[in-house]
């Protein structure tokens, strides 16, 4: 009896010591909050409130709509608010939104404490938010974009928007967008490695799956749209002419980078609302969900095939007919894994005991508009009918359908399916019934009528129309419609806060789920889990009798605090076997600080102060490798007692940490960002007009060979300084000092080229995109001179031994990255010119 | 000290055949367009011009390649990971195969028009 209460007493006393590790610090300590839920509440709050703005925009062009010849608003005003409607809904609800759901639910699901880089997390919600109020002050201010959410050129070029509307834009969307590349790291990083132990592939839960796919594809997805970014801005900055036609650029280049990441981004947005319905349809249905092995061959399908569509956005600017069917079969062929996801709900509830839910009204919402938006999409595909339909309202509706339907919806449906867990409350379900159908008829009745709207003619972005078209009706119904469903959305809030607020308090585990979040308290502990559970299942609440008990008890992994360390658990990323203890980082204000010295880089180019811009810019770097500086041990440990009798070494000390599988995962970005940069430069080469140039780069032949060179020894430096470390031989820090002065030598060399032997970039798109490409290149061989040194200096501060050589690693990594990078480029940039250069 | 290195391999394997289908995709797509710049080939030409056949061999390539995945899958299924089950591993396996299988159906499906139009016409 002692022994029992002595234990129970350690465990409170445990579980004390945890909440205070996690907590976040009060006041203005917020600020340095890192904590996974935290980040992920501020996420998912602050893109509500962009909802609602991005609604009320709706609103007044559905009110400007309504009537034919209505001045309700000038084209100007007009142009402004569907600009920022789109952009609103895009950047700054839909995409921050998954990211907030992840970055709260994804340990929970997968039985860890946080995340593995929580300074991350709180980095990319400080740039979402800088980047929201940059493009939300532009409204206030009267100057925000007014191009379309697409920007497409020459539209948005300086010519034909020479205010700041499109600056604005351009700036506020890619510093929005570092936020979801930090997303995707983390992610990434995360569901391979954090999870729980024996949670294998095999039995990760589908959010996961989803998840890391999503993640994947963002991974992917976002860089081409960041090029793009970077190269209006630079020609709407210093007239690099990358997309003028008169000067060898090309618009349609704009519009192919645009939507490299657009048309993928229907299904970032897509696949994490089809993985909340894969978690609540088996609950609701009271069963597993059949064909587990299909939905997750089918989301990885759909995550590579939905890389290969974006020419159907594009089928009126002009291309030969093979390139039309080519892109029409692969936007069919897309249709297949969805369709696999369908079929493998409709059995699950088909072969299952459905209980009827409130979440389960949303969902049938979600499978009727979903199905409807996918059909009209197929309809797309075709291309007789895309000529006819594009630019029309029909697209408008299409894109509703699915975007609503596809994620509103399933949204919708998990917030009361969470409620109770976030919340604490139970739910009361009168009100949100009523939401749901003033949503469902709202929307339909807006968004159907748009199909009609737009096959009788209407095309869309007009801010007006005349009478007599027979516009009028459908217009009238739409924008009635669109009143009711703004009803609806009101009506869902007030349900929630009303809940959230005096609701009573819900029992555990009200719907019976059987995934690991709902093991944890209701509302859950900054921790998580008391204990990190050990899994046997897909379902563990539903297969393993009580394990929520046993997870309070402390009898599985982690149970016990140590040396003020918040730990959680790393696993063999294929079978679960758990392979270290991670060590998290606690709050910290650097993330704030970085994202506020980008901040400085961002509104300096924006305003034109290029010298504040270049000063915010090393700012940045600067904290970044402050914030480096702080993660790793200074010395060895022995292996740690991990719970359940099993031993394991941490983080710092294993082959495998979350920093190698976030720096892989960076380095993926960063080669698609220079493969798409290729794509430019061969897309300009091979179909812009005005080609060729007047003259090509001249340098001295050995030039490019001996930058080359330098290249490839800064990371034959970098790779003896691995081997030195391990084999625990001298000359490791000699080697780093090579791999400074070559790393050095190579960006000299590009920037020599580009000096001497380029002619200048605002003459023709060739020196501009060649000047560009060598500055990458320059910049790359500049950060491996700065790791190189880097490395040695945590060398000397004793932050590296043959055990803890993850810096060094990296280095290598990028070391060797840089070095492919710069032989590719110098190659094509020397040879190019010989090869095809008059026949350009 | 356990110092098990993880093999990134193993994790591949599971989406190989969809990195065969990408690189089959982008280069048919950039070897059609650079052929239409570079080889302009006469739209009386039929499919008997040097695009099509570009774009042949490039097709066949592919699905050789994806054809030698589906032999290795067959005959050399994924060895285990670190402390993995045999249903991890089997998993694996069935995704692995189902993946190759969707490639190569969506290799076939996206290439069936270059046997059936001119490249360069419109």
């Amino acid at each position: 009896m002692s022994e029992h209460s002595s234990g129970a007493g350690r465990m409170a006393a445990d579980t004390a010591d945890l909440a205070r590790l996690f907590s976040t610090p009060p006041g203005l300590g917020r600020l340095a909050a890192v904590n996974h839920s935290v980040i992920g509440r501020r996420f998912i709050l602050v893109s509500i409130l962009f909802f609602i703005i991005g609604g009320l925009l709706a609103m007044l062009l559905r009110a400007q709509l309504a009537i034919p010849g209505n001045e309700f608003l000038d084209a100007d005003a007009y142009n402004q608010i569907f600009t920022m409607h789109g952009t609103v809904m895009m950047f700054l609800f839909a995409i921050p939104l998954i990211e907030g759901l992840s970055l709260y639910f994804i340990p929970k699901y997968l039985g860890a404490r946080d995340l593995c880089f929580p300074r991350l997390s709180a980095f990319g919600f400080w740039c979402y938010l800088f980047g929201g109020l940059i493009l939300l002050g532009s409204m206030l201010a009267g100057v925000a974009p007014d191009s379309g959410w697409f920007m497409y050129t020459p539209l948005s070029s300086g010519q034909y928007s020479p205010g700041i509307n499109a600056d604005v834009w351009l700036i506020g969307v890619t510093f929005v967008e570092v936020s979801a590349i930090a997303f995707g790291i983390e992610l990434v990083a995360t569901v391979l490695k954090v999870r729980t132990g024996g949670m294998s592939l095999s039995r990760m839960p589908l959010f996961g799956w989803y998840i890391l796919i999503t993640a994947l594809m963002m991974v992917v997805g976002f860089p081409p749209l960041i090029l793009g970014s970077i190269l209006l801005e630079i020609e709407r900055a210093f007239q690099w002419p990358f997309f003028d036609a008169a000067l060898g650029g090309d618009p349609l280049l704009w519009q192919h980078l645009f939507w490299l990441f657009g048309h993928p981004e229907v299904y970032i947005i897509f696949l994490p609302a089809a993985a909340v319905v894969s978690m609540m349809v088996p609950t609701f249905a009271r069963r597993p969900l059949a064909g587990y092995n299909w939905v997750v061959g089918s989301v990885v399908a759909t995550g590579f095939i939905s890389f290969g569509l974006w020419v159907h956005h594009m089928f009126t600017v002009g291309i030969p007919h093979l390139a039309l069917v080519f892109f029409s079969a692969a936007s069919m062929f897309v249709a297949l894994p969805t369709a696999i996801q369908f079929f493998a709900w409709l059995t699950t509830l088909w072969r299952g005991r459905p209980v009827r839910r409130l979440p389960m009204l949303y969902l049938f919402g979600f499978l009727f508009i979903f199905v409807c938006g996918g059909l009209t999409g197929v309809m797309l595909a075709l291309v007789p009918f895309n000529w006819q339909a594009h630019d029309t309202h029909f697209v408008v509706a299409h894109l509703h359908y699915v975007l609503i339907g596809g994620f509103v919806f399933p949204l919708l449906a998990a917030l009361y399916y969470w409620l109770p867990l976030v919340s604490g409350r139970r739910i009361q379900g009168w009100l949100g019934s009523w939401a749901f159908w003033l949503i469902f008829i709202g929307f339909n009745l807006t968004f159907f009528h748009m199909h009609l709207t737009g096959l009788v003619g209407m095309p869309r972005r007009v801010y007006t129309y005349g009478e007599g078209l027979g516009w009028e009706w459908l217009n009238l119904a739409s924008s009635v419609g669109g009143f009711v469903l703004t009803a609806g959305f009101a009506a869902l809030l007030i349900d929630v806060v009303v809940q959230v607020r005096s609701g009573q308090r819900t029992e555990s585990n009200p719907w019976n789920a059987g995934t690991l979040e709902w093991a944890m308290d209701h509302p859950p502990q900054v921790y998580n889990f008391a204990s990190l559970p050990k899994v046997s299942s897909r379902e563990p609440l539903w297969d393993q009798p009580g394990l929520e008990e046993e997870l309070r008890a402390g009898t599985h992994y982690l149970a016990r605090t140590r040396n003020g360390w918040q730990e959680t658990l790393g696993v063999n990323p294929i079978s679960g076997r758990p392979d270290q203890i991670i060590l998290l980082p606690g709050p910290s204000y650097l993330p704030l600080v970085t994202a506020s010295m980008l901040l400085v880089f961002f509104l300096g180019f924006l305003l034109g102060f290029y010298w504040i811009s270049a000063a915010g810019a090393i700012a940045a770097l600067v904290c970044g490798l402050r914030w480096a500086w702080t993660c790793g041990l200074d010395r060895d440990l022995p292996e740690q007692d991990a719970g359940r009798g099993l031993k394991l070494p941490v983080h710092a000390q294993s082959p495998d940490p979350p920093g190698w599988w976030g720096t892989i995962t960076g380095l993926v970005v960063n080669g698609t960002f220079y493969i798409t940069l290729l794509f430019g430069y061969l897309y300009l080469w091979a179909v812009a007009p005005g080609w060729p140039p007047e003259s090509f780069i001249e340098t001295p032949p050995l030039l490019p060979l001996l930058t080359g060179l330098a290249a490839v020894l800064a990371a034959g430096g970098l790779h003896r300084a691995v081997i030195f470390n391990g084999d625990g031989r001298t000359g490791r820090r000699l080697a780093l000092v090579a791999s400074t002065v070559l790393g050095l030598v190579t960006s000299v060399g590009c920037l020599w080229q580009i000096v001497s032997g380029l002619p200048a970039p605002t003459g023709h798109a060739y020196a501009a995109v060649t000047t560009f490409l060598l500055g990458y290149c320059g910049l790359h061989g500049l950060m491996t001179g700065i790791i190189a040194f880097y490395c040695w200096l945590r060398i000397r501060a004793g932050f590296v031994s043959a055990l803890r050589s993850l810096d060094l690693r990296v280095g290598r990594l990028w070391a060797m990255y840089t070095a492919c990078v710069v032989v590719v480029s110098l190659g094509l940039v020397h040879t190019l010119p010989v090869l095809i250069g008059a026949s350009g | 000290m356990k110092t098990n290195r993880f093999n990134l391999g193993q994790l591949f394997r599971m989406g190989a055949g969809l990195v065969v289908w990408s690189s089959a995709f982008v280069c048919l797509y950039a070897g059609f367009s650079l052929g239409c710049q570079y080889l302009t080939p006469s739209v009386d030409d039929g499919l008997a011009n040097p695009v099509t056949y570009l774009l042949t061999g490039i097709f066949l390539v592919h699905l050789l390649a994806l054809t030698g995945l589906g032999g290795l899958w067959w005959k050399r299924p994924v060895p285990a990971a670190d402390g993995e089950s045999p249903a991890s591993r089997d998993f694996r396996h069935w995704i692995e195969g189902a993946v190759l299988a969707f490639s190569i159906t969506g290799l076939v499906w996206i290439g069936f028009p270059i046997f059936m139009v001119a490249p360069c016409a419109g």
